[in-house]
């Protein structure tokens, strides 16, 4: 240490001030056992050496089970992109369905009427086939405590194959007509899951939000909201006769429209889609359930001759310019 | 023929079984080191005794829990680290009203808390409170013990050479930022 002499007056300072405290030890000492009087050491309490090891392995544990429920989760709830980069890669896979579409239309002008429609429907993809079967029922009325009688408006069937001319049948009226269009893969049939399918397939859709998990037909099921690009095809879901009366458009245009899909976690592929249109009078809500993914079927599944009995027409009643 | 001195280990065990004299020796052999450490990591020199107090009250009420009754020394030292380090929050937190740049300013206070009566003596303390850690410690240590090498080295736990290379870094520090604002005390005599 650098010599000091005994004039230094920093050491001088602090050995004045540090023996000014030193100089009161003995009052400090009283002052300490009288504090102690009411007071008794602490009992023994278990040995930490002891519990140390078994602290250190519950957070082993503990660590481990946390990474392996991450771990877990990560496989079993990916991000919104994966899952829907997921369910693109299975319905890529897939080679036909059936499903049933149920719609709701509501229209509060007036009295107010409701029509629902429910599609019962087989799309195949390679060689592709459609046929669906098509009942719409109208609802006088949208007081639901005293609605007016159903009144069936539609009972159509309708089959397509690839590279022939459709046929839609009228079994209320006994008629039927050829569909001159072909469908393919992106020609929206009607009344069918295939704009969604379709689109995602595209990679054409993008995630809004991750719904979380909802238990639907006795399945756990994961739901993605997603958005289709406005690039879509456009399709003539929903029943004509029920929104061109209110002054919609027949041709819905599902640009804007969003869905949701409710995703089997097992095999990637959706149990569900829903998707709603509103507008300033009126409400129509989709639902596409009863999902049969890769199904294999009969060889006249997709048969486009007509019944016998029926009479021909040259062309669709719902035709523009009828 | 005299008693021996009772050992760390000793007056434990008696504190334990009931001897308050007992513990007042503990206090007597590491009181000088307590308050080092406390003064030393608190910066504040003007709560040593009451720091020091309550280091010796917490370590009589746990000392039940103390597992290697000859290591009295380094687990009250532990004790008093916590202890001033509490003081430390609670003083920054006091203090909150001042900002980083007025620490310098927030020592000086607490210097005059300590020793409001000498000047010199407040320059001195707020000059070590800016000194690294380690150095305060040793810088506190000696001169709470008299200025006994040997035992402030054995009482933060560094040899003796160590403990000389530590004060002579802390003192030229000193000397630097002090430099001739301070009268030597034959001058002050003098002038006196």
């Amino acid at each position: 240490m650098t010599p000091t002499t005994p004039d230094d007056p920093i050491m001088a300072s602090l050995a004045a001030t540090h023996s000014a405290v030193n100089a009161r030890h003995a009052q400090a000492r009283a002052l300490l056992l009288e504090s102690l009087v009411n007071e008794v050491p602490s009992p023994s309490r278990p040995r930490p050496v002891v519990a140390w090891p078994y602290i250190a392995g519950a957070i082993g544990l503990c660590t481990t089970a946390a990474a392996v429920a991450l771990a877990l989760w990560l496989v079993a709830a990916p991000s919104p992109a994966v899952a829907m980069e997921k369910l693109a890669k299975a319905l890529d896979q897939v080679t036909g369905y059936t499903y049933r579409m149920e719609m709701v239309y509501v229209s509060r002008k007036d009295r107010g009427r409701t029509v629902r429609q429910v599609t019962d429907g087989s799309w195949r993809t390679t060689p592709v086939g459609l046929h669906a079967i098509m009942h719409i029922v109208e609802t006088a009325g949208t007081n639901t405590e005293s609605p007016g009688a159903p009144k069936t408006l539609v009972d159509l069937e309708e089959s397509h194959q690839a590279n022939q001319p459709g046929i839609v049948i009228d079994h209320l009226k006994k008629e039927y007509w050829e569909v001159n269009e072909t469908v393919a893969a992106n020609s929206i049939p009607p009344g069918s899951p295939q704009v969604a399918v379709y689109m995602v397939q595209q990679r054409r859709g993008r995630v809004l939000q991750d719904l979380g998990e909802q238990r639907i037909d006795g399945h756990v099921a994961r739901g993605l909201e997603i958005m289709l690009d406005a690039s879509q095809p456009v399709s003539e879901l929903g029943p004509t006769s029920a929104e061109d009366k209110d002054g919609g458009t027949p041709a819905l245009d599902w640009r804007s429209t969003k869905f949701e899909v409710w995703i089997d976690p097992k095999t990637d592929l959706p149990i569900e889609f829903r998707c709603a249109r509103r507008g300033d009078d009126f409400e129509t809500t989709y639902r596409f359930t009863n999902l049969n993914w890769n199904v294999d079927f009969a060889a006249d599944a997709f048969d486009t001759r007509a019944p016998s009995g029926y009479t021909e027409l040259d062309k669709s009643p719902f035709a523009e310019g009828e | 023929m005299s008693q021996p001195e009772p050992s760390d280990a000793d007056d434990v065990r008696r504190t334990l079984a009931g001897d308050r004299e007992a513990f007042g020796r503990l206090f007597d052999r590491h009181a000088r080191m307590v308050r080092a450490v406390v003064v030393a990591v608190s910066g504040d020199f003007g709560g040593v005794e009451d720091l020091t107090q309550e280091t010796f009250f917490r370590a009589y009420r746990r000392l039940a829990s103390l597992q290697n009754i000859n290591n009295f020394r380094s687990w009250i030292q532990g004790i008093a680290r916590l202890v001033a380090r509490e003081r430390r929050r609670q003083f920054l937190d006091d203090h909150r009203r001042f900002e980083a740049d007025d620490i310098r300013l927030v020592v000086e206070i607490v210097a005059c808390d300590a020793v409001q009566q000498d000047e010199q003596q407040r320059r001195v303390l707020s000059a070590v409170a800016e000194l690294p850690e380690r150095e305060r410690l040793a810088v506190h240590a000696y001169f709470f013990q008299e200025k006994n090498a040997d035992q402030a080295a054995a009482a933060i736990g560094i040899s003796r050479s160590g403990f000389y290379a530590v004060m002579e870094r802390a003192m030229n520090r000193l000397r630097k930022r002090l430099g001739d604002t301070l009268p030597s005390i034959t001058n002050a005599r003098n002038e006196g």
